[in-house]
């Protein structure tokens, strides 16, 4: 994992270097002079070899220092990236979770059921399904679900503008909070039924205050866009569940079950399933990688006030520092993800547990 | 089906009887006619070998009679497979209706009645008839633990049996920690006694009685020595006391357990549609109450239960049975930690953990060294003299055959070509193909130098031939075997023959 | 392939498994008809590569840029699409646009450059996993966890990151594809060579004196290509909906003009929902126009996978 996490950052370093104006664009105005621009450079570290930079870089990474955003930006140049931070993790983290959620939910039980029944109505029509949300462009069908929903019902934000620089909504500092309708900032909803965001997951928060209106329409808003994400990831892992437990079906071990006089549904619940988790574990990183890429995607439609949407206003602004960091969030979270797969792959499998 | 003693058992007793039992195949390219008309007699206490080359159909007869040929593509189209006097093919026909029409062949299931004869079958399965497979090393469940995959089948089959033993034990504690402590004096003091650990019958037979005094007993007479015997004893003594902290609860577990079990055996025999309906609803209702994943995590967090201590203390004395070293260690192994042969051991222990009546084996020596074929063939040999299991023992190897069967059958095609006692027929070969067989194999005793083969390859069973399967390859085939199929023909005593260069009568049991 | 083993030397080497190819290639034609959703997905796929490559030959204007019509019968068309009709196939969009002109045109854009991509992934792919499975050692350990680490950023934000730091330019585009795509391939193939060097024909063909390099070139990069054919025709579709994405999101190198299907659609989706509901062709048509595509692509993958599965090679 070590090497993989280097490597990761060393692809951000590099783009966080690759264009040097970029980098220091926050003191653009300052900088009037060759040896203005040489001493922000030495403040910056930026002179020396690349190693020398390399390590600065991980330094400050790690320790969170990570600038301030760009003079650019729509809503005030020079806030520390670092509150930005923690003002958009939360969003996505959820939207993520409970699509994660929503396609394990479908994916195991149809998968199991696809394969069993094999070559029969619904195993055509589960592959035709997983097909069908796999080609779908995953923006044009977040746009048409928005398209569905909104005009009818309050339960999407009305906001469905894409964020051009012409002056939208602000909505990074805003979200619905409980059933009034009105948009409140997140920052400020300390004044609304209590909630001071002790976690900033708006679910989480509401629970903790026992504020269930507020849940429920937290609930209501996150719905779309997960059902969305949730969807399209499961076209992907619905075809890897069912052929994995197809393999798992035709092992010896199936056999020797069966003919113990094991009913059929046992069968499937205790032998098939557990081994058919194994090989799906290895594919789930790859598979949250393209789960994160549609967060992005949906948050930007949806205006969700995540780090999808903050890393796609940050490139239309220039604000090289935010791109690194939501770069480097995105791939720090994979990382950790396919951790967490590894661990629970050795869990179930004890063949693998040697390691 | 009654118990069987173990000591006596009538030779002459037909277990299973197979009757013209045809198997086929829908696929794409046509219909495989995997197994046609195959029809064998088993009789009590008996080894009786299948054996043919690749693709002959011997494994697809095993798989039929336990019916676990994989419902598309195959089908059990006709047949009747008699175990006592009860035909477990029942309704068979009417489990599909195969239309052909042109070149597409549809198959119409009738799911109910299909799900249905699942239920049933899954009584007789691992209880009446077992399985042992090909391969040791995939047989077994990788993520389970070996204790955990005998207990399974001991759960399911046996749980009243279990759960009596553990109220003995509950209701003789004492009496069991006495005789605990009684055994463990004795190895300093009185070490013949020890020494042969019969020499306790008596006392067994003086303190306790029940299901807990037949326990008792078969400890003694395996006598796998004190330290195992003591072993045995602290789990009886555990599992008691934990019956004696709940008594009603398992008690009422015993109660509905023994109602079970009659029903499971008025079930076997009924008849009549609508009772057997009723029976199967109660049935499968108290089988969502045995959970058998739940009975897999209380293994793994040690749960104290006197189900799965009697269980596992069943499972302990069924790995010594089969002569496995460090027995209880190998309890809470995972399979990929054992090798071939123990694996193989212990798979053999599953299939006669419920002392089914019959033991089918496919190739079970197939994939192991010899010397490990020979251990495992002993291990069979000596379970089947001690509990008069029947064996069908299906290989390609007549050495095998030889060694251990007492009839065997030579299948061809899908067809059995013949039947007999294995030295007539291995001394007295008949049929074209089985004198071809027998003649292919290098002897000691006459080196020739070239070794003899049957020319020719097996036939496609999507379109076999006509009349007898074998007349392509046979050196001695004439005008009729390319048109008739021959019948069974009785050629000397218990010799049965299917071929047209014999003339007799016409025998269906065989 | 057993008649490889013997024509190590000889010319006829060549004729002999090309034919042997030959033959491999028509069975699995013939396996493919069967399945009725892999014939649909081939058909449609060639059709689609057939308007890429003459389509814009058909289409008035520049091949890159849509055509921009700014008076139709007198009414300014700029913020009111036309609906679909005679002389507009698809509609017009928002700017005044021919929508037919304009899908055509983007069919050409979307489907060169997917290929392009791929092709480029495929054989940097084939390049570096043979070494790596053909090599193993610390050699295989670089590449894999090279490949690891850039599997780990999901694509989308590596491409905006590279796209607004670097440049938007078409090549930035192509260079964040590639180097995104380049790690599924070189796994697939150092997943192949493992196998097949383990084979005996090629362990004779090293007892026969033959180089390293031409083992990998004559045994086994031919047959671990095979992984590779699914796994490209999958991800054509996955490539086009990626770059639609990046350039629906105003990332890429379009400018509004450009005949690109992700750009169309942005055209419709800046002016809001609620003018998109008015003028629903304007998103619905570009939308099924590449659904239609990606789909028949992944029938087709599916369907090579089925066949290409060697458990199904009798």
């Amino acid at each position: 994992m070590i090497p993989v996490l280097l490597g990761v950052v060393a692809i951000t370093f590099a783009l966080a270097h690759a264009n040097i104006n970029l980098l220091i664009s926050e003191y653009e105005g300052r900088i009037h002079t060759p040896q203005a621009r040489a001493a922000v450079l030495a403040t910056l570290h930026l002179n020396g070899p690349f190693i020398v930079q390399y390590l600065y870089y991980i330094g400050a990474l790690f320790t969170g220092q990570w600038g301030f955003t760009a003079p650019l930006d729509p809503y005030g140049g020079g806030r520390s990236v670092l509150s930005v931070f923690e003002m958009r993790f939360p969003p996505t983290a959820e939207l993520a979770l409970v699509a994660t959620f929503i396609t394990i939910a479908l994916s195991i039980p149809i998968g199991v059921l696809s394969a069993v029944r094999k070559d029969r109505p619904v195993d055509h029509a589960t592959r035709l399904l997983a097909l069908f949300f796999v080609s779908i462009p995953t923006f044009w069908f977040a746009y048409l679900v928005l398209l569905a929903v909104s005009p009818v019902s309050s339960l999407v934000p009305h906001f469905l503008r894409l964020n051009y620089p012409t002056g939208q909504i602000n909505y990074a500092q805003y979200a619905f909070v409980g059933n009034t309708g009105q948009l409140q900032p997140w920052v400020l909803t300390g004044q609304y039924s209590g909630l001071t965001r002790p976690t900033g997951f708006l679910l989480v928060d509401t629970l903790l205050y026992g504020d269930i209106p507020a849940f429920l329409d937290g609930l209501k808003h996150l719905f779309y866009p997960a059902v969305v994400v949730g969807l399209t990831s499961f076209g992907y892992f619905v075809r890897f569940m069912r052929s994995s437990m197809l393999e798992t079906l035709g092992q010896d071990y199936i056999r020797t079950a069966k003919s113990k006089g094991i009913p059929a549904n046992y069968v499937i619940k205790k032998h098939a399933r557990r081994n058919s988790f194994g090989p799906t574990t290895t594919i789930m990183g790859l598979f949250f990688a393209g789960l994160l890429g549609g967060v992005v995607v949906v948050e930007v439609i949806y205006g969700w006030p995540g780090m999808g949407t903050w890393l796609y206003e940050a490139a239309i602004y220039d604000d090289l520092t935010s791109i690194v960091v939501t770069t480097f969030i995105f791939a720090i979270v994979i990382v950790v993800a396919n951790l967490i797969v590894d661990v629970l792959y050795a869990y179930l499998d004890p063949r693998v547990r040697l390691e | 089906m009654q118990e069987i003693s173990t000591d006596k058992f009538n030779k002459e007793e037909v277990v299973l009887k197979v009757s013209k039992l045809k198997t086929q195949f829908f696929v794409y390219d046509g219909i495989v006619k995997a197994i046609e008309d195959v029809s064998l007699t088993l009789h009590r206490g008996e080894v009786l070998g299948i054996v043919g080359e690749t693709g002959c159909g011997k494994s697809v007869t095993a798989y039929s009679i336990t019916k676990l040929i994989p419902d598309p593509p195959g089908r059990i189209v006709s047949g009747q497979i008699f175990l006592g006097n009860l035909n477990i093919l029942r309704n068979i026909d009417k489990e599909a209706k195969i239309l052909t029409d042109r070149k597409r062949v549809k198959i119409k299931r009738n799911t109910r009645l299909i799900k249905r004869n699942e239920l049933f079958f899954n009584q007789i399965r691992g209880k009446y008839i077992s399985m042992i497979f090909q391969e040791p090393m995939a047989a077994l469940n990788p993520v389970y633990t070996i204790e955990d995959q005998i207990i399974e089948t001991l759960v399911l089959h046996k749980r009243s049996y279990i759960l009596e033993v553990a109220q003995g034990a509950a209701k003789s504690i004492d009496k069991l920690i006495k005789f605990r402590q009684t055994m463990e004096e004795d190895q300093d003091i009185n070490p013949e006694k020890v020494a042969d650990l019969r020499e306790y019958k008596p006392d067994i037979e003086k303190d306790f009685q029940g299901p807990l005094k037949e326990e008792l007993f078969k400890l003694a007479d395996s006598n796998k020595g004190t330290v195992s015997f003591l072993k045995h004893l602290d789990l009886l003594i555990e599992e008691g006391k934990i019956y004696n902290k709940k008594p009603q609860k398992y008690d009422r577990i015993l109660n509905l357990d023994r109602q079970m079990d009659n029903l499971r055996v008025e079930l076997l025999k009924e008849t009549d549609e609508m009772k057997v309906n009723s029976m199967e609803k109660k049935l499968a209702n108290y089988s969502k109450k045995i959970n058998l994943i739940k009975l897999s995590k209380q293994l793994k967090r040690n749960k104290k239960d006197p189900i799965i201590l009697e269980a596992r203390r069943e499972s302990f004395g069924l790995l010594e049975t089969v002569n496995i070293a460090d027995a209880y260690g190998i309890l809470k192994r995972y399979p990929h930690e054992l090798s071939g042969g123990m694996l193989q051991r212990v798979v053999i222990s599953i299939a006669l953990a419920n002392e089914p009546e019959i033991l089918i084996a496919d190739e079970p020596t197939t994939a192991l060294d010899v010397t490990v074929q020979a251990q495992i063939l002993e291990i069979m040999r000596q379970l089947q003299k001690n509990r008069g299991t029947s064996i069908i023992l299906i290989t390609h190897d007549l050495g095998v055959i030889a060694e251990m069967c007492d009839r065997v059958a030579v299948m061809y095609a899908g067809n059995i070509v013949e039947v007999g006692n294995v030295n007539e027929v291995f001394h007295n070969p008949k049929h074209p193909y089985t004198i071809g067989l027998l003649s292919s194999i290098p002897r000691i005793d006459n080196p020739d130098k070239k070794l003899k083969s049957i020319p020719g390859t097996v036939p496609n069973l999507i379109n076999p031939p006509n009349g007898c399967r074998f007349n392509p390859r046979c050196p001695m085939a004439f005008e009729k075997c390319r048109i008739d199929v021959p019948v069974h023909i009785e050629v000397s005593p218990n010799h049965v023959v299917a071929c047209h260069l014999f003339n007799g009568t016409e025998v269906s049991d065989y | 392939m057993t008649s490889e083993t013997k024509n190590i030397k000889s010319g006829g080497a060549l004729s002999r498994s090309l034919r042997s190819r030959l033959e491999s290639f028509k069975r699995t034609l013939y396996f493919l008809t069967r399945n009725p959703l892999a014939v649909f997905g081939l058909s449609v796929t060639i059709f689609y590569v057939l308007v890429a490559i003459f389509g814009p030959f058909f289409v008035p204007g520049n091949p890159n840029y849509m055509v921009q019509i700014l008076q139709y019968k007198g009414k300014y068309i700029y913020n009111t699409p036309l609906p679909p009709s005679a002389r507009f196939p698809f509609g017009t969009t928002f700017g005044g646009y021919d929508l037919f002109n304009g899908i055509v045109k983007g069919a050409r854009t979307d489907v060169f450059m997917a290929a392009i991509i791929v092709f480029i992934g495929a054989i940097i792919g084939i390049i570096l996993g043979s070494i790596a499975g053909y090599k193993g050692g610390i050699i295989d350990d670089v590449i894999m966890r090279t490949t690891d680490i850039f599997l780990s950023i999901p694509f989308l934000v590596l491409a905006i990151a590279m796209l607004a730091i670097l440049g938007r330019t078409l090549e930035i585009m192509i260079f964040a594809f590639i180097i995104v795509w380049w790690p599924t391939y070189t796994r697939i193939i150092r997943g192949q060579v493992l196998t097949i060097r383990e084979l005996k024909y090629v362990e004779a063909s090293k007892a026969a004196g033959a180089s390293s390099l031409r083992i990998i070139l004559r045994h086994v990069i031919p047959n671990s290509v095979y992984p590779l054919f699914v796994q490209a025709s999958l991800d054509f579709g996955n490539v086009i909906l990626g770059f639609a994405t990046l350039n629906w999101l105003g990332f890429g190198y379009s400018t509004q003009n450009l005949a690109e299907w992700g750009s169309i659609m942005s055209l419709a989706t800046i002016q809001g929902t609620s003018a998109v509901f008015k003028y629903s062709w304007t998103l619905l048509v570009p939308g099924i126009v590449i659904l239609i595509f990606v789909l028949s692509l992944n029938f087709l993958g599916d369907g090579l996978r089925d066949v290409l599965d060697p458990r199904l090679r009798r």
